[in-house]
Formats: structure tokens, sequence, C-alpha cells
């Protein structure tokens, strides 16, 4: 005859209360953190979808902060350029009437001191400490101030390519005797050849030729800020320093006027350059916006792939945790009439 | 037929009847227990000669013998389910925070925010404590796995002494049940407490238990090793602690065979033992081979190149082994690089370094300006942050003998690296549950052959109160009978 040993009838219900209640434990767990109890269990070697999964939601992520300071970055250099590029318009546009007024020079020569001073400012403006015309070379200021001591060497250039076209210096009395044609040649000549080439990055600016480029996107790079060397930048200045630093010499009026009519010309010139440099800049603000509503419906998707492998079901979770409490429930009710069943009871 | 031996019968039952309550008694004492076996009494034709009774004990010697096959399996199915979870808990929780691939992750993360602004140190820092973070974890992991593979050394050590002190009981309730039995004597509750020990010894080892006459038994490991015949055969584990990665462990010797270990000669397949042995030379081996790989493809994907035509060799950048700037050769696994990896001293400043080596490479080789990529020195140089962002991305030359192929990338290789631990731990875990249950089954088939019931025992407990009763009634009839028949012939 099979029997039923008393420790098993007792201890029975108790063995599968054990698993119950681990599992209630887990499934517990589950419903306060909304993600599987322990994904690597269920997972497997699949584990490496979430891992990659993760990794690319945390580089997304990443790449849209980085892109908003670019944007940043980008729109700053905007407005710095639309304010250089409307300061050279009201430039032009007040100095053709002031070239006939009696202090002339006066007028148009300080308008270019403040109008050279008010370029430098833009073009050395920065955005959290970034200078965002500074290209690949972010240590000093992009643009060398010229009415400081950095620059000196302009200045001494300048002296020195005038020395070399007219036989004396600037500040020589003897400069009272060149006419406008004189002055308008050594501008579009000499005087221009210290803003072009290697020049430019020596006497004027310290930023270097190229843009950074970073990444914007997985394996997409693109131009994140951009530099003075554009031919509007080189342009303006010529202007601006010509009518600034010729006003105090002895170069008689005549002769200033045509530097003047020279500088203007050179000035309405940069306008269609810096509007070329905010188109480059506009296509790449344009890219990153781009990139970044790429990246944001890419991490979309993954997010909802990778929810869908770790995340759990709450109302599921719920009625299993209710089943499993049931079950609990039920076995602790068995026990204790198993415990009252036995025949030493009835004796 | 006389009324004398009506008596004598009556009698008889009486004795049988009180002997049978004795031993319903010590039935229900051993209920909870449950090392004990219900006992009976030998069914004996009426007889007069009244000897001890023969006492047998319940028992079923192929249930019990799978039943302990069982335990052996459920402890192997523990041990490495215990084991694979400590190997785990070493990469963090659900978020795997302490995983290589995770690391990684983080570090083209703090790469790519640097290359943001090349010129500011405090991003490079960040980009440079998530490389030490990263160097640091795998260098802790691989030492943790290192002093695992030692723990467990010490473990088998112990599971020897175990066994032996199993085995030194077990050869003196032998020698005490042949030499009862050859007497006469009861063995049973002997014969229980073997048992007993025989359970606790398959718990080490997988055993298989051959009854002789006389309840002599003799225990062989289940690969055939002799462990007790008339005596108790020595044990014995010869520890090759400390071992350094990838070392081959010490081996477990049973009666001067080797059961378990490298190259063992007759390898046993169960216990704790067996279950040990897998983890410390197959699980922990393959965790460190593959961080040891995960090392070297790191050092490798951020190595540095002779930027000019002059084609001297790569050397190794952000990553190095030992201080040296040389490279691992490409595709070969180096056993233990993987505690030995360290954050180049020219890129740490805490080390005298200068951190801008990482923007403007040159890091393995900094006093050498072909290695050099920002050769315009320029403080915004982009490239070389570029290009170590996607380093991880880049395919790599593998040791196939890992088992991921021979060309993955380090993002690729690291993640299935950790698959690789979840995926055992996942086999582990199901087989450990597969096992308890078989385990659970087996005993239960087993105890309702052998177990108590305290409601039959009471039955049987009626049963001879009536007996008793009936037979004491027979001799007070006797008695009445002998009292008339001495009243008639008075």
């Amino acid at each position: 005859m099979q029997i039923m040993p008393t420790r098993l009838v007792n201890a029975g219900p108790l063995e599968g209360l054990a698993r119950l209640q681990s599992e209630l434990a887990l499934r517990q767990k589950e419903l306060s953190t909304g993600r599987k109890a322990d994904v690597g269990l269920e997972a497997g070697s699949e584990i490496r979808r979430n891992i990659s999964l993760k990794s690319s939601i945390a580089e997304l992520e990443n790449l849209q902060r980085q892109n908003g300071v670019t944007a940043s970055r980008l729109s700053g250099a905007q407005s710095a350029l639309a304010s250089i590029a409307e300061a050279a318009s009201n430039f032009v546009s007040d100095a053709i009437p002031a070239r006939e007024a009696l202090n002339s020079r006066q007028l148009i020569g300080q308008a270019a001191t403040t109008g050279l001073a008010d370029l430098t400012r833009n073009l050395n403006t920065q955005i959290g400490g970034f200078a965002v015309f500074g290209g690949q070379s972010l240590d000093a200021p992009p643009m060398k101030d010229f009415a400081r001591a950095e620059g000196a060497a302009a200045k001494a250039a300048i002296d020195a390519a005038f020395q070399n076209e007219f036989g004396f210096a600037p500040n020589d009395m003897q400069a009272a005797n060149l006419n406008a044609g004189d002055l308008k040649t050594f501008f579009d000549g000499s005087f221009s050849a210290l803003f072009k080439g290697a020049n430019w990055g020596t006497l004027w600016s310290n930023a270097s030729d190229a843009p950074m480029v970073v990444e914007i996107a997985p394996g997409i790079t693109a131009e994140t800020n951009a530099t003075t060397h554009f031919e509007g930048a080189k342009d303006i200045t010529r202007s601006y320093v010509a009518l600034s630093y010729f006003k105090d010499t002895p170069v008689g009026d005549a002769a200033f006027k045509g530097l003047v009519d020279a500088s203007l010309n050179s000035a309405g010139a940069a306008r269609s350059g810096i509007t070329a440099t905010q188109a480059n800049l506009g296509l790449a603000e344009e890219r990153i916006s781009n990139a970044n509503r790429r990246l944001g419906e890419m991490e979309t998707v993954f997010s909802a792939s990778l929810s869908a492998l770790e995340a759990t079901d709450p109302f599921d979770v719920a009625a299993r945790i209710n089943t499993l409490l049931t079950g609990i429930e039920a076995t602790y009710a068995m026990t204790a009439r198993l415990q009252r069943l036995s025949l030493v009871n009835f004796l | 037929m006389s009324l004398s031996s009506v008596l004598n019968t009556a009698r008889f039952a009486l004795d049988s009847a009180a002997s049978q309550t004795a031993l319903v008694s010590r039935n229900i004492a051993g209920a909870g227990d449950a090392a004990y076996s219900r006992k009976l009494v030998e069914s004996r034709a009426y007889s007069l000669d009244v000897g001890a009774p023969q006492i047998r004990r319940a028992e079923n010697p192929a249930l019990f013998a799978r039943a302990t096959d069982a335990r052996s399996d459920a402890a192997t199915a523990g041990v490495l389910k215990d084991g694979l979870n400590q190997i785990r808990s070493l990469f963090g929780g659900d978020d795997q925070e302490n995983a290589p691939s995770t690391l990684i992750g983080k570090l083209q993360t703090a790469l790519r925010t640097a290359a943001s602004d090349p010129s500011d140190p405090v991003l490079a820092g960040r980009a440079l404590d998530a490389a030490s973070t990263l160097v640091n974890s795998i260098r802790n992991n691989s030492i943790a796995l290192s002093n695992q593979r030692d723990d467990i050394e010490v473990q088998l050590g112990n599971e020897a002494e175990k066994l032996n002190a199993s085995l030194a009981n077990f050869e003196l309730l032998n020698n005490r049940i042949v030499a009862g039995t050859r007497l006469g004597q009861d063995t049973t509750d002997l014969r229980d407490q073997r048992d007993e020990v025989l359970r606790g010894i398959s718990d080490v080892i997988g055993v298989k238990a051959f009854s002789r006459a006389d309840h002599d038994m003799v225990l062989q490991t289940d690969s055939g090793v002799l462990m007790f015949e008339t005596r108790a055969r020595p044990v014995g584990f010869q520890s090759a602690s400390p071992l350094s990665a990838g070392q081959p462990g010490g081996r477990f010797m049973v009666d001067g065979v080797s059961v378990a270990g490298p190259n063992a000669v007759m390898p046993i397949g169960s216990g704790a033992v067996f279950g040990l042995m897998t983890l410390r030379d197959g699980a922990i081996v393959d965790a460190e081979a593959k961080l040891d790989e995960t090392a070297r493809l790191l050092i490798s994907a951020f190595r540095e190149k002779d930027q000019t035509t002059g084609g001297k060799p790569d050397v190794s950048g952000l990553f190095t082994v030992g201080g040296s700037n040389s490279l691992p050769v490409d595709g070969v696994r180096v056993p233990g690089i993987a505690q030995r990896i360290g954050i180049a001293a020219s890129v740490d400043p805490a080390k005298g370094g200068n951190i801008s080596l990482l923007r403007d490479g040159g890091i393995g080789a900094p006093g050498d300006a072909d290695y050099r990529n920002n050769t315009n020195n320029l403080s915004g140089f982009t490239a070389r942050l570029n290009l170590l962002s996607q380093a991880s991305d880049q395919s790599l030359a593998v040791d196939g003998s890992v088992g991921f192929g021979t060309s993955r990338s380090l993002a690729d290789f690291s993640s299935r690296a950790f698959g690789a631990i979840e995926e055992q731990r996942r086999d582990a875990k199901d087989r450990a549950e597969f096992s308890s249950i078989v385990l659970q089954r087996s005993t239960q088939s087993l105890a309702s052959e052998t177990g108590v019931s305290l409601d039959a025992e009471m039955a049987r407990l009626l049963e001879l109160e009536r007996s008793y009763s009936a037979s004491a009634k027979i001799i007070s009839t006797v008695d009445a009978m002998y009292n008339a028949l001495l009243n008639a012939v008075r």
C-alpha cells in the first residue's frame, strides 16, 4: 500500500509557497520599475541588442545636445554677420552724402574708426567662451585689435608699404603733395595686398583658415563655426583701416577723397562677401537642424525597440501579481487546514 | 490443543502487540526526520519460541540511487548558477553600468563632446576620466575574476576535507552495520544514518553505491573510481593557488586518481566539485579571455600611426600595456593583458602628462613629431578627436579562439562578450530549476515509499489496541474457563 508520509503532506504546499513568494518579489520589482526584473537573464546572448540600442540612444542624445550648442554658436555668428553687414551699409550710405561736407574728413574718418572697433568686436563674438569666428584656432580672439598694441605690426606694415610706394612715410609732410589718383592706386595696389593671402592671417587675424569640423550625426561631419578668413571681412576691414589710419596723416583733403572713393567701393563689395558667408552658415545651420530632426526620429525608433525588449506591461504584471497573491493565500489556507487534519485529533 | 497453549498464544500475541506498539512509537518519533525510514516487524508465523522480533525498514534502492543522483546534479547546477551570478554582478545591474560595452559607449560620447570644443581642457579631462573609468573597470573585473578562481581553489580544498570526513564517518557506520548484521542485531537506524552520510557525499561528488552481503556497501565516484570499499579511500585536492589569468588550476584526486581538473583521468560529471571545476576552468577562464581580448582591442583601436610617409611602425596611443608604447600583435589574444592595461602617462596630467595630446595625437611617442596629427598646433583641432570618437566602431582583427569570429569592432565585441555571460547565466538558471524539480520529485517518491504517515501509524495503534484487548479478553476467558473447571473438580 502506498502511503503519504506526514512530512510530505505538511511540506508540500510550503515548497510551492517559496516559489510563489520569490516570483511575487520579481513581479513587484517589475511593477515599480516598469522593466523586466532581470533583463539579462531573460535575453541571454540577445542582451547585446539592448546594449547596442542603449549606447546608440546615449550617442544620439549626446549628438543632439552638441548640435544644440553648435546651432547657438552658428546663430551667434549669423547675428554678428548681420550686424557687420548693417554697419557696412550704414557706413556707405552715411559716407556718400558726407563726402561734400566741410568736415567730411573728420566725419568719415571717425565713422571708419568706430566701424573698425565695432567690426572687431563682432568678429570676436564669444558664445559661452567659444570664439565663433576662430575656426580651429580658439585661444586668442580671432581679430587683432588695430587700435591696441596688437595692431602695431599692421601699422608698421602699412607704413612700410607707403614708404615703398612713395619713398616717404605717411606722416612725412611730403604726403600733402599726393593727389587723389596716387592714393587710389596705392589703396588698390600695395595697401590691398596687406589684406590678402598669408598677410591676413599674420597682420589682422588669429583665426585659422579652415573652420572646425565636428560630427553632427553618426559618421556625418559638418562645419560648426566660422572663421574671419572670408572676403567680406577682408574688404570691410580694408575700408575702415584706410580711412581711420590716413585721417590723421598730412595727406591732403582732396587726396583723402580719392581714398574715400576707393574705400567705399571696397565696402560695397564687402556686403556681397558677407552675404555669401551668411548663406554658407545658413546652410550649415540647416544641415544641423535636419540632422537633429533625423537624430530625434532615430532616437524615438531606438527607444521603442529598447522598450519592446525591456519594458513590461503594467496591466499584465498587476494581473499576474493578483494571481500570485491568490495562490499564496490558498496555500496558507491549505497549510492551516492540513495541520488540523490529523487522525490524532479525532481519537 | 490445551487451554494452556491458548494461554501461551494469547501471551505471545500480547508480546507481539507490545513490541509493535514500541515500533509505532519509534515511527511516530521519526515522522519529522527526513533521514528516518519507516520500520516494520517481519511478519512471523505463530511461533512459541520467543526471540527478538526481526525489524526491517521500508526501502527502495533504485529510488534512493535516483534521489542521490538528482542531489549531485542539483549541487552542480546550484554552484554554477551562483558562480555565474557572481561573474555577472561584476558588470553592474540591469544597466550594466560597469560592463566594458557600456563604458566604451560613454568614452565615445565623452570624446565626441570634447571634439565640440577641443580647446576646452575640462571636456578633454572628462574624456580622460571616461577612459580611466573604462580601464579601471576592465582591470578590476579581471582581478576579481582571478580572485574568484582563487576562492574556488580554497573551496575545493574544503570540499576535499569534507569528503574525507564524510567517508571516515561512512566507514565507521558501515563497520558497525556489517558487524551488527552478522550478530543479528537491529541495524536499521544505523543504515538510515549511513544513507544520510551518503546523501552528504552526493552533494560533494557524484557517487554510485553498491550493496553487498550483510548490508555492506561499496562507493564509487560516478566516473568509477573507488571511494569506499571496507575502508575509506583518501581524497585530496592539489591546490595551485594563487592562479594567474588563464593558468590551469589544481586537480581533485580520489584514491590517487585525478577525477576533476586539468587532464583528469576519470572525470566526474556531477556534484559541487564538478560545478566548481566547471566554473574555474570554464566560465571564469572564458570571461577572463573575453576581458583580455577587449583590452587588447581597446589598445589596438586607439593606436597611433606615423603621419608622414616615413613608414614608422604604429604605436599604442591613449591605452597602453604596462607603460610601453609597443602594440600587441593583431588578432592574437594576450592572456592577462586586462590586468596590465592603463592610460598612457604622457596624456595623464596626474602623472605629469599633457592632456592636449588627446586632441593633437602623438600620445604614444610624445617626442616624435611624426606621430602628431595637429601639425599646425591649432587649439580647435577636431580631426583627431573625431577619429577617436569613431574608434570603437571600426573593424579590428579578433582572435578567433574567443568565439566571435576574426573581425569585429570593439563595440560589437564587447557587447557580444557580455551577451555570452548572460547566455551562460540563463542556461545555468534553467539547469538549476530543472534539476531542483527532478530532485524534489525523486525525493518525494522515495519519501512516499520510506516515510512515516502519522495517520497510518495511529490506525496501526488502534489496531494493536484492539488486538491487545482481544488477547486480554482471551486470557480472562481462559482464566474463567480454568475457574469453572477447577470449581467443578473441587
